[in-house]
């Protein structure tokens, strides 16, 4: 079955939300990370409602809701969601709290709004939406997850459409403290910049004139332990959906400035001339990063001339994960 | 459903004990797991009861035969989740091929909170090793590489609805081809973020819960694991398995009406069940016993109640909750729940609802307050609803 890419919708440390025509920037590093480019949320989320909403869930509900509206879409058969660290804001804003008032007088406020799936469940309640709706959280392949299972759903004949989406706020704690652990692992800087953001797409097993790509394939893989295994890997996967190395045109690289033999080894299995985008230089290191990259594999195959879009990420080996999109 | 899903395997830990026997014992001698708080390091220890796993992470560790330096690795989470999975894999009879290309989806809320908790109240000093191990997914790695499966996996958290929602996905693996062998359910251990978050929320019975009672109060928190084997017809057929039971049904809805409560009618929860019948291509007077979600709050039972009479007219099923024995274990409450109904299909159980005595006005509706076996249960439907509107139903039925 054919899954179409109807629209896209994104807030990440580009510009990328009022964006017309993609413009690629280095983003300005604050607290040595990349933060958000938020936008006026008032002009989509009443602004009674935004009051009591995190960052993660303004952002999470205003991609969201820009991505059913341009593709014209009232109440999707699924909302599906990723997210590697969840509401990280409340939940350091409860645990502080727990610890500084002792575990007494707590507001339930950031405890309400903690929970993983508190955006998708929002986005539900915003729009009156009865249908699935499932929020993943597998690490680097929270995205990927809700990509696969969207996929599925399709196939199994229980959706002709879906929003799906990826989402990961931070903060300064979690970055200290993901780069004291990064450290203590390796005697060095972590080496890479850490980011945030929320990409949501709708997509459609429907034909139309409102395709603006295709979403051919998914897929994550354990238990890699050479590069030769991820080149063969990478093989079957595009073998699988009738593809070569060279027919690939252009490289998401999920290449974080760290030296890595995974990225290297894909760079070198598609020729050299093919274009390769190191898509977390604008959009920094997070869990769902691959999902600002599917928005820009997706924006570059609709407005520019890219055909057959890889995108890959690993979580330092652990894990390997490949997207692939087409031209309609 | 025209594909045939089977479970072949169960694996369960919560307050009622470390694996199936021990748990139908408790629930044969209506011996409940929920009491006084023993390894929780909290200030609310005498204010609440809850439903602990009966052991320190210490004697966790040596249930699993883990070594001392890879003990950093692993919350309270982590570790009982383990277990349950490894139990599932060995009912299974699982070879160790068969493991290492099999999936595994796990469902979690607080992932490795317990020691998140530590970490940040000590941001200086605290052990590095546990920043590692907050993301829920890290707890399904830690399963994943035990058991030596280096298969997909993935990791659910839709709140207290978690674990059904982990079969799903599991389930969907195997009907489009992606492995034949899914390992699925939840783990969730207790945690001082929890445990205060629902205080906050005022949802507490200070004594023990009564679901579907009149003068129920609210719900006890518990921590457990719970954990099948679905088996595709060709993997069963393949190692000459003889199965469980069927997974018939399945669906999952969102309530919409609000972040943390469930609507008076309810929507999300007869819509759940309406369609995972219709999957299963079930009328309601097929279903033999349903396992309900009743936590015990004021708000679920009236909700889930008002969804079963939607349903079921004046037709209603013998049905009972358990979480009066295990406390609410929240994105695990769904993993033990299915081992469970898998036990009811299987051995014709019906588990008693205690502490209640009457039934809610509004209602009416009385539940099965007796352990009896040997029942005919033919189809089991089991219910969880969850924060976010989550609200997920799954049928098992006899093979």
């Amino acid at each position: 079955m054919d899954i179409f890419i109807n629209s896209i919708s994104a807030i990440s440390p580009v510009d990328s939300f009022n964006q017309e025509n993609l413009l690629l920037q280095t983003p300005e590093m604050v607290d040595g990370w990349y933060k958000c480019i938020e936008p006026d949320y008032r002009e989509i989320i009443d602004p009674r409602k935004l009051r009591r909403m995190s960052k993660a869930v303004k952002m999470g509900v205003t991609t969201g809701l820009k991505a059913l509206n341009d593709a014209d879409i009232a109440n999707p058969d699924a909302i599906i969601m990723g997210t590697g660290i969840g509401c990280i804001l409340d939940t350091e804003k409860f645990l502080q709290q727990l610890i500084d008032n002792d575990e007494s007088l707590l507001n339930p406020t950031a405890f309400i709004q903690s929970t993983h799936n508190t955006v998708a469940g929002q986005i539900a309640l915003l729009i009156g939406c009865n249908s699935y709706n499932f929020t993943f959280t597998q690490k680097t392949h929270s995205f990927e997850s809700a990509l696969l299972e969207s996929k599925m759903l399709m196939n199994d004949g229980e959706a002709n459409t879906v929003l799906v989406g990826g989402i990961d706020e931070t903060t300064n704690n979690t970055v200290a403290l993901m780069q004291r652990a990064a450290c203590a692992q390796s005697d060095k800087d972590a080496g890479y910049v850490p980011g945030e953001g929320s990409s949501f797409f709708s997509l459609s097993n429907e034909k139309g004139t409102n395709n603006i790509a295709k979403l051919i394939d998914v897929s994550v893989k354990y238990g890699i332990d050479t590069t030769k295994d991820l080149e063969r890997a990478l093989q079957e996967f595009l073998v699988k959906n009738g593809l070569e190395f060279n027919d690939i045109d252009l490289l998401l690289s999920g290449n974080n400035n760290s030296e890595s033999k995974w990225y290297n080894a894909v760079n070198d299995c598609l020729s050299l001339e093919k274009l390769v985008i190191s898509y977390k230089d604008y959009c920094g290191e997070y869990d769902t990063a691959s999902s600002f990259a599917m928005w820009l594999g997706t924006k570059l195959i609709h407005e520019q001339d890219a055909q057959k879009v890889l995108i890959y990420n690993t979580d330092e080996g652990y894990s390997h994960s490949f997207i692939l999109l087409t031209k309609c | 459903m025209t594909d045939k899903i089977y479970i072949s395997g169960i694996g369960i830990i919560s307050a009622i004990g470390d694996n199936i026997d021990e748990s139908l014992h408790s629930f044969a001698n209506y011996k409940t797991g929920i009491g006084s708080t023993k390894y929780l390091e909290t200030i609310h220890k005498n204010k609440f009861v809850t439903g602990e796993v009966k052991h320190s992470n210490t004697e966790l560790f040596e249930m699993l035969a883990i070594p001392e330096k890879m003990q950093k690795k692993y919350t309270r989470t982590s570790l009982i989740g383990t277990i349950a999975a490894n139990q599932a894999v060995k009912s299974a009879g699982l070879a160790q091929g068969d493991i290492k290309d099999a999936a595994l989806v796990s469902a979690t809320t607080v992932g490795g909170m317990d020691k998140t908790e530590k970490v940040f109240s000590n941001k200086e000093q605290a052990s590095i090793d546990f920043i590692l191990t907050h993301r829920c997914g890290d707890s399904t790695d830690r399963m994943a590489d035990y058991i030596g499966l280096s298969g997909y996996r993935s990791t659910l958290s839709t709140a207290c609805s978690s674990g059904t929602n982990a079969i799903i996905h599991g389930v969907r693996l195997i009907r489009n081809g992606l492995a034949d062998i899914v390992i699925a359910g939840g783990a969730d251990s207790l945690s001082k973020f929890t445990l205060n978050g629902f205080n906050s929320l005022m949802i507490f019975d200070n004594d023990f819960c009564k679901p579907f009672d009149k003068n129920r109060k609210g719900l006890n928190l518990g921590e457990g694991a719970g954990f099948v084997v679905l088996e595709s017809e060709q993997s069963i057929k393949k190692r000459n398995k003889t199965p469980l039971c069927l997974v018939s049904g399945y669906a999952n809805a969102n309530d919409a009406y609000h972040q943390t409560a469930s609507s008076p009618e309810g929507v999300g929860a007869t819509l759940s069940m309406q369609n995972a019948l219709k999957k299963a291509l079930l009328k309601p007077d097929e279903i033999d016993y349903i396992n309900v979600h009743g936590t015990g709050t004021e708000n679920n039972d009236l909700s889930e109640g008002v969804a079963i009479k939607n349903i079921f007219k004046d037709n209603i099923p013998p049905f009972s909750s358990i979480k009066s024995f295990t406390g609410h274990t929240l994105g695990a409450a769904a993993g033990i729940e299915a081992v469970f109904s898998v036990l009811s299909v299987k051995n014709g159980i019906i588990y008693p609802n205690i502490n209640f005595k009457d039934p809610i006005d509004e209602l009416d509706m009385v539940p099965e307050t007796k352990y009896t076996s040997d029942n005919k249960l033919k189809h089991v439907l089991s219910n969880s609803f969850g924060f976010g509107g989550n609200n997920s139903t799954i049928i098992f039925s006899a093979v």
